[in-house]
Parts: C-alpha cells; structure tokens; sequence
C-alpha cells in the first residue's frame, strides 16, 4: 500500500516535471513572440504619428534608436570579429561556436537596420545612397559598408552550413576586414561632427572598435552557456550524442572568452576614464560641460551605476574573481557588461548633444531627452526579434555540432 | 564671376521685434513650432549703469564651407552656384545628420515632410528680383541683403566701411553672414 502510495507521488512529480518543461518551451516562443510584437506596435506608433511619437527634438536629433543601431550593428562586428578567431584564424577552441555566431550577427544586423529604418523618416530614399552618393559623407561609408557585410555574411553562413571550408574561409577574411571598416566607420559618424565638441577626433571609431569586440565576447559567453544548458535537456531526453564532448568544449571556450571579457574591460575602462578626463582639463570648448553632465549633470545617474558600476567594475570583479574558471561568474560578467553596454551607447550618443546653446537666449545649457514609450518598445521589439530569430535558427538549420 | 548671395547683419539697428520671423513664418509656411531665424540676445553687457543688450538677427549662415553639405549621405544638402544652401527633399532620409552637424543649430526636422528643413534665402522670391522676406519685413533695416561678389552692392559697400565679424569663426565654416555692431551714428556719421 505504502509503496503504491510513493509511486504515485513520483508519477505526479514526473508529471509536474514534464508540464513544467512544456510551458517552459511556450514561454520561450512566446515572450520573444509577444517583444517582437511590442516593438511593431512601437514601430507603426513612431511611422504613423511621426515626430510628435518621438522623444528627440531640433536640439537633440539623435535618440534611443540611434543608440539602439549602434549597440546593434556594432554587436554583429563584434561577434563576427571574435568568432573568426576561429573559423579564419584556426584556432580550435573557437571553431565551435562559428555557425551560430555568424547566424546570430547576421539576425542582429538586421534587426539594427530594422531600427534605424523606424528612425530614418524616409527608409525607401535610401536609394539615393547608390544613386546620388556624398563621399564626404561618414553615414554613406558607414551605411554602403554594413550594407556589403550584410551580405557578405549571409554568404559566409551559406558556406558555414553546407560546410564549403575554402569559400567559407575566404567570406570569413573578407568579413573580418569588412567589420573592422563598417565599425571604425560608424564611430566615425560621430568623430567627423566639428560641431560637437565631445564626439569630434579619432576616440570615436577606436572606441568603437573596441567596445565592438567586448560586447561579441559578452554575447558569445551568453551563448555559450545557453548551449550547454540545451545540451543537458537534450541529453535527459536522449536526443544527443556525443553530448558531454561538445559540453566539455563550449565549457573551455567560455573560460578562454571570459580571459579575452576582462582584458577588453579593461582597456574601455582605461578609454572611459582618459576621454572624461582629457575633455575635463583639455580646455576644449564644449568637451568639459559635456563631461560634467556626465559625472554630476543629468547623465550622471546612469552613467556612474550602469556604464561604470554595472557595465565596467562589477563584471571586471567577477572575472578576475572568477578568472576563467567560474561559468556562473563569466555568465553574470557578461550579462552585466551587456546591461552596462545599453546604457554606454545611449550615453554615447547622447553626451555629444547634450550642450546645447539657445538661440534667442544665447545662454548654454543641458538639453532634454527622454525617451518615447514608441522608441523604447521598438528596442524592446529588436531583442525580441534577435532571439525569435535565433530560436528558429536552432531549430531549423542545420548547425553543427 | 558668379554671384555670390549673404547677409549683413546691423546690430545696432535691430530693434528684436520679430518682424522678420513672422515674415518668414508666413512667406515659407513654416511648420507650426519651427522657425528659420531668430534673433538672439547678447547681453547685458557693460558695466552698471551703462548697460546695453545687443539684438543678432539670425539664419542659415549659407556657410562657404558648409558642414551640413558636407555629411549629407546623398547629397540632399547642397549648395547652388550663388552660394545658397539647400534641402532637395526628394533626396533627404530623414537621418539627421545635417542638423547635428550645423553648429549654428539653423536646421530643423519638417514634422510633416520628415525630412532636414532650413532657410532657403526665399530663393522663389530672389527668382523673381525680390529680396528675402525676412529682409523686406525689416523694420529697422537692420537685415541687409545682397550680392558680396558685386562691389557696388550694398552688403559689399558695407563690408568696406565697416569692421565685420562672423558667429564661430573657429569653426570655419567660411559663413555668408556678416555682423557690424559698430553704429556710425555712434562715430558722428550716418548709417547708409
């Protein structure tokens, strides 16, 4: 009796258990489904209502959604630099995550065009790109070379796939050089503007390559640990062989990406503190009130607890607490320097536009920008789409191991 | 040689009545909260009790070297043979990149075009032999007109006579707007 009785516990549980799983697979269709559909409603908002649906103004042009594009694209550079490691450069410990890093940076371009086309008031004009181009222009050089890479790295995952060495080899070359020129590009951007103080000389496109390359590491850390926890329920329910080999690799690789994490922390923390430093007591014209809303003006909030706090020393404590060795501790580095990545590009752009002298008053002061609830859910929409489009990758094409 | 059209800029006549931004407001049907020129207060100045506010009427500064043209992606930002700088709306994406690049702030973002929109120098009106609407609204005729290239105009006659300065030379964007803050009243003579 008693041991019928203790059965059936372990039958409910079992039952419970599978349940669980079940709406633990809905939930993962359905809240990247439900952040993809966010963001369209956020994106119909700002193409229906126009500027009145946006928080940017005449004094502050560029918003949340430019920030958002360059976290984007420049995340795709990122993550097609550090994975050639592997696949281009042959060192074997990186080989393994190649497929779906270069898969990941293709859905993650797109969504950052996605963006940028929701901010650009006439997306279908960029035809005049090609048509009538301005090579004066830093946002021509910018947006001609994405546009290139784009499809140089579709062809590289082709190859990828079908598992052509040499071409794909040859895309990863060109793709290497292609994301090192569309990056630098893009920090260029902002190094090109003469009229902002604190955006104009070469930090910019240095900057940006190297934030580029923390936050690919960042990414592929994440990825590398969701692809172990995949790994375990695919073991429990007997679908994968060779299970605790490809386990065994991701884990090493982690460890090598965590080492690779703390020294580019490292050195955007040295960048970070020489470029506020520098506009402080440079004697520049508008780089110190620039620097000052940084440390103790309106950015200042965000910038000392998520760009420096969460994004910079937090992760660089646990990695060197950790070093290499304490998966959780790479995990939690990484999604810190992620979360502190959001709020870097939005100071980014926003710490350039931030003085601003009024016409009629003639008077400097900070200028406003909060963002809209259609701009945030258009962000919020571009991380829903990146892992809806990457739950389909996995399921669907065929990555190996 | 080509024409080359600017302003001059008498301080000492512009008296801040606004005049030329309703002119403008009403010529260019300006979307509602935009403005293609401003009047900007510099001041008070001086000392106690010799206090003066000077009013700068301000534009477009059609910039000789414009960084607006400059970064345009497509070149919808560009400036005619006369030195005027303009939006060809058809080409503009709406990227912005020209307003964050004037360091003079004169462009803004058309809500219902979506795309940069500036001071055209009322070139429909220049087409036609008239002057600016901003200059023919001028009460104080403190907004002056012309072409800097023909030595007989009178912005050319002005830039002679008088010491003339320019907003941010630094950034050296060559402006085709000039600022005489000197009045010859002042000096015992009589303004032309």
């Amino acid at each position: 009796m008693s041991i019928n009785l203790v059965s059936d516990k372990r039958l409910d549980n079992i039952g419970a258990v599978e349940k669980f799983r079940a709406l633990m697979v809905l939930a993962g269709w359905l809240i990247p489904a439900l952040l993809t559909a966010i963001g369209l409603a956020g994106a119909v908002d700002l193409l229906v209502r126009g500027e009145e649906a946006f928080g940017t103004t005449d004094a502050v042009p560029w918003g949340i959604l430019i920030a958002g594009y360059v976290l984007l694209a420049v995340t795709c550079s990122g993550l097609c630099l550090v994975s050639s490691l592997g696949h281009v450069f042959g060192i074997e410990r990186f080989e393994i995550i190649g497929q779906r890093a270069i898969y990941l940076a293709v859905v993650v371009l797109i969504s950052a065009f996605a963006v940028l086309a929701v901010e650009l008031g006439h997306p279908f004009r960029l035809i005049y790109v090609l048509l009538s181009p301005n090579f004066h222009s830093g946002i021509w050089w910018m947006g001609t070379i994405y546009g290139i890479y784009l499809v140089g790295l579709m062809l590289e995952l082709y190859f990828m796939l079908r598992h052509k060495e040499h071409p794909a080899r040859l895309m990863g070359t060109i793709t290497f050089i292609l994301a090192i020129a569309a990056t630098t590009n893009l920090g260029s951007v902002f190094g090109f503007v003469n009229a902002k103080p604190f955006w104009y000389g070469p930090y910019w496109p240095v900057y940006i390559i190297v934030t580029a390359i923390m936050s690919g590491t960042a990414v592929l850390i994440i990825l590398a640990w969701f692809l172990q926890r995949r790994i375990a329920s695919k073991r429990q329910q007997g679908f994968c062989q060779n299970g605790s080999m490809f386990k065994h690799r991701l884990k090493k690789l982690s460890g090598t990406l965590s080492i690779l994490l703390a020294a580019e922390v490292g050195t955007v923390l040295v960048l970070t503190f020489w470029k506020v430093v520098t506009s402080l007591y440079g004697g520049v014209p508008g780089q110190q009130q620039a620097a000052m809303a940084l440390l103790t003006g309106p950015l200042a909030p965000t910038y000392w607890v998520f760009e420096v706090g969460i994004g910079l020393l937090l992760p660089l404590a646990l990695l060197l607490i950790s070093r290499g060795k304490g998966e959780k501790f790479n995990l939690a580095a990484a999604l810190s320097v992620i979360l502190g990545m959001v709020f870097m590009r939005l100071h980014m752009v926003s710490s350039g536009q931030i003085l601003y002298i009024d016409k009629t008053t003639g008077m400097a002061s900070y200028a406003a920008y909060i963002p809209s609830l259609g701009e945030t859910a258009v962000i919020v929409g571009a991380v829903g789409f990146i892992l809806l489009a990457y739950k389909i990758g996995e399921r669907y094409l065929p990555f190996k191991p | 040689m080509s024409k080359r059209y600017g302003f001059v800029m008498l301080v000492y006549r512009c008296i801040d009545c606004k005049a030329c931004q309703v002119g403008c407001w009403a010529e260019n049907e300006v979307p509602l909260g935009k403005s293609r020129n401003w009047i900007t207060k510099d001041g008070p100045k001086g000392k106690f009790p010799d206090l003066i506010t000077d009013f700068l009427p301000g534009n477009c500064m059609h910039c000789g070297n414009a960084p607006c043209v400059n970064v345009c992606p497509t070149g919808a930002s560009y400036q005619t043979e006369e030195g005027i700088v303009l939006v060809n709306k058809k080409k503009c994406i709406g990227c912005k990149y020209c307003m964050v690049a004037c360091p003079y702030n004169a462009r803004y973002y058309h809500p219902e075009e979506k795309t940069a929109d500036k001071c055209t120098m009322c070139v429909h009106r220049l087409k036609e032999g008239l002057q600016p609407a901003c200059v023919s609204t001028c009460v104080g005729g403190a907004r002056v007109f012309g072409d800097l290239n023909d030595p007989d105009s009178q912005v050319s006659r002005l830039l002679r006579k008088h010491r003339a300065v320019v907003q941010l030379p630094q950034a050296n964007t060559q402006p085709n707007v000039y600022y005489v803050y000197d009045s010859p009243v002042d000096k015992g003579g009589i303004a032309p």
